[in-house]
């Protein structure tokens, strides 16, 4: 597309900073309108993602930039990219959602998803770090109304 | 934080105490991390909108109020696996005081969507603390889009929003009962105007925010939305009280988009029953009006409707199609024999109600002309009225009647002098009231229930 590559430099929240070709780093709509708004300086902060989930963002975005990788390999690419822990996960589809990168977000929410599938609500709570704040009357009248599902 | 959950937890399983202070302390460990509780809605609907619908909705729903809530606010069509019933609901649910929270709402919204369709929504009063929001309505507007009956009773902080948000997702909606609704305006009721074309019943029953702007609209779109001889609203009560102005309604009658005229003109080969009850300043002119467009009526409920006299009343049922089955003007107190005689007159084929309840210019002549026409009427109601005890023999000699009950209230000319006729007519009677009829003496009473102990009489 462009015979000279340029590259950006993005700034994460605990100040680590990441030399990125630009034709890469636009997989990110909320990067691509900085470009063509022509609002890039040298550097893009990027106040919401911290340093651990942008390396994860970016080695996603090299795979996925790679020429003559065949479908299988990046198959087992993303199979292996989502197998991480809940913390990382959520906080993939946070920076995902800053970014506006819909593939990694779809991804990212279609794995949360998947490890929600058939949870009771004890193991979702559970697993999930999520607070019943339900009363007692409350949590009996959802089971209740809701008692045909959970035969 | 820590603290509470750990009292929650030790609340439900007193036993596991240890097992509650390590899952604890994980999770504080696990704190430092992002849990799924620090995704935005956005995020979580993201996640949510990947779910299969049906069942396992049902079980997620129970996570926490967060979840519920958001659930029950996803659109059908977002849903990616979306295998939900369509076309008839039948599941009906009434939520009375305290049971009427936004949390029930929502729950109801999840758990009839994928199992049977909620067909009638009934709500009652607010829970004090919790009470029906527009959160909750929104979901069952987005959860049940077979809901066809809805009632708000003394639903105080239900608005516009999550009435409008039903207009847009229960096109099917067919009865909409609003009584004591007090911030709902004509903004929704506009919409359910333009989005339900299957309304046939609407009531809207002290509800002061309320007023032309909405009423006009269902006489304009709903018309719009099929052939004026199918628009199907047939029952059509309001209980305005005193706001509604005379000049509003006297422009009725010489500008003809207003209200009630646009509603009654379009509705005039259906509408069947007309309510309209307790406004003080509604006289004669509407009523005319009313009369002049009305061929269909058979139920007229026009109670404590102060103004109106025999002038306009006459014209009205003299335009029915003399097929009246039942008629209240309890409490109008100007109308006179001569107005309800020519009810009874032109109607005694069909009519089987009769409630004129302190009309007291209404007298003995009336009951005379029941005498000669009526042949159906099972229910009158000539309480404080000014019937005398020859009236009471007139009743007793209609014996082609199958009178069912019978209020003598408060009548001051009916004295124990009617006691052989009241014995005539008690024998077939489940109901009679004389109570507050001071020339009725507990003797009479006593004779009475003798002869017919069946007969529920109050005295």
């Amino acid at each position: 597309m462009s015979s000279s590559t340029k590259f950006l430099t993005l700034k994460t929240c605990d100040d680590k900073k990441f030399v990125l070709d630009e034709a890469i780093a636009v997989r990110s709509q909320t990067i691509k309108n900085m470009v063509e708004d022509d609002c890039v300086s040298n550097v893009i902060p990027l106040p919401n993602v911290n340093s651990k989930t942008m390396t994860k963002v970016i080695e996603y975005w090299k795979k996925h930039s790679e020429e003559g990788v065949s479908k299988d390999v990046l198959m087992d690419f993303d199979k292996a990219f989502v197998k991480v822990h809940h913390s990382i996960l959520h906080a993939l589809i946070l920076a995902a959602n800053f970014l506006n990168d819909k593939e990694i977000l779809d991804m990212m929410c279609q794995e949360v998803a998947d490890r929600i599938k058939g949870k009771t609500p004890e193991e979702i709570r559970k697993e999930f770090d999520i607070k019943n704040d339900f009363t007692p009357e409350e949590e009996e009248e959802i089971r209740k109304e809701n008692a045909w599902a959970f035969e | 934080m820590l603290l509470s959950r750990g009292q929650n937890w030790n609340v439900n399983f007193p036993s596991m105490e240890r097992i509650c202070a390590t899952t604890a302390s994980q999770n504080f460990e696990q704190r430092k991390y992002p849990s799924i509780e620090i995704l935005p809605d956005e995020c979580l609907f993201e996640v949510f909108k990947r779910l299969p619908s049906g069942q396992e909705r049902s079980v997620y729903a129970c996570v926490s109020k967060r979840w519920l809530m958001l659930l029950s606010n996803i659109h059908k069509d977002e849903i990616a696996e979306y295998n939900g019933i369509e076309g008839e609901g039948y599941l009906v649910r009434s939520l009375f005081g305290k049971e009427a929270t936004y949390v029930r709402l929502a729950a109801i919204a999840i758990g009839t969507a994928n199992h049977g369709g909620l067909a009638k929504l009934s709500i009652q009063g607010n829970n004090p603390c919790l009470s029906v929001t527009d959160a909750g309505l929104v979901a069952i507007a987005r959860g049940c889009p077979t809901l066809r009956d809805l009632s708000l009773w003394n639903v105080s902080f239900v608005g516009d929003k999550g009435l409008s948000e039903i207009a847009h997702g229960c096109h099917l909606l067919e009865k909409l009962d609003l009584f004591k609704c007090p911030i709902i305006t004509d903004k929704s009721l506009l919409d359910i105007a333009k989005n339900c074309p299957d309304m046939t019943s609407l009531t809207i029953d002290s509800c002061s925010n309320i007023g032309n702007e909405s009423l006009k609209a269902v006489g304009q779109y709903c018309p719009n939305l099929s052939e004026p001889e199918d628009f199907r609203i047939k029952e059509f009560s309001t209980h305005w009280g005193s706001w509604i102005s005379s000049s509003i309604l006297f422009s009725c009658c010489i500008d003809v988009e207003d209200y009630p005229l646009t509603l009654v003109a379009s509705c005039r080969n259906s509408l069947v029953s007309l309510a309209i009850h307790n406004c003080p300043r509604v006289g004669n002119t509407t009523i005319d009006v009313v009369g002049g467009l009305c061929r269909k009526l058979t139920h007229i409920d026009q109670s404590g409707l102060l103004r109106i006299t025999d002038e306009g009343l006459i014209p009205l049922v003299q335009n029915c199609a003399a097929n009246l089955v039942a008629v209240n003007l309890s409490r109008c107190v100007n109308i006179t024999d001569i107005s309800v005689s020519t009810i009874v007159k032109l109607n005694g084929g069909s009519l089987k109600s009769l409630l004129v309840d302190g009309c007291r210019h209404v007298t003995d002549a009336t009951l005379v002309e029941i005498l000669k026409s009526c042949r159906m009427l099972n229910v009158l109601d000539v309480s404080k009225s000014g019937i005398t005890d020859s009236g009471s023999k007139t009743l007793a000699n209609a014996t082609q009647l199958h009178l069912q009950i019978l209020s003598l209230s408060g009548c001051p000319f009916v004295s124990d002098n009617s006691l052989p006729f009241l014995l005539d007519l008690v024998q077939n009677l489940q109901g009679l009231n004389i109570q507050h009829c001071l020339e009725i003496s507990s003797r009479t009473v006593d004779a009475l229930v003798e002869i017919n102990p069946i007969c529920d009489i109050l005295s």
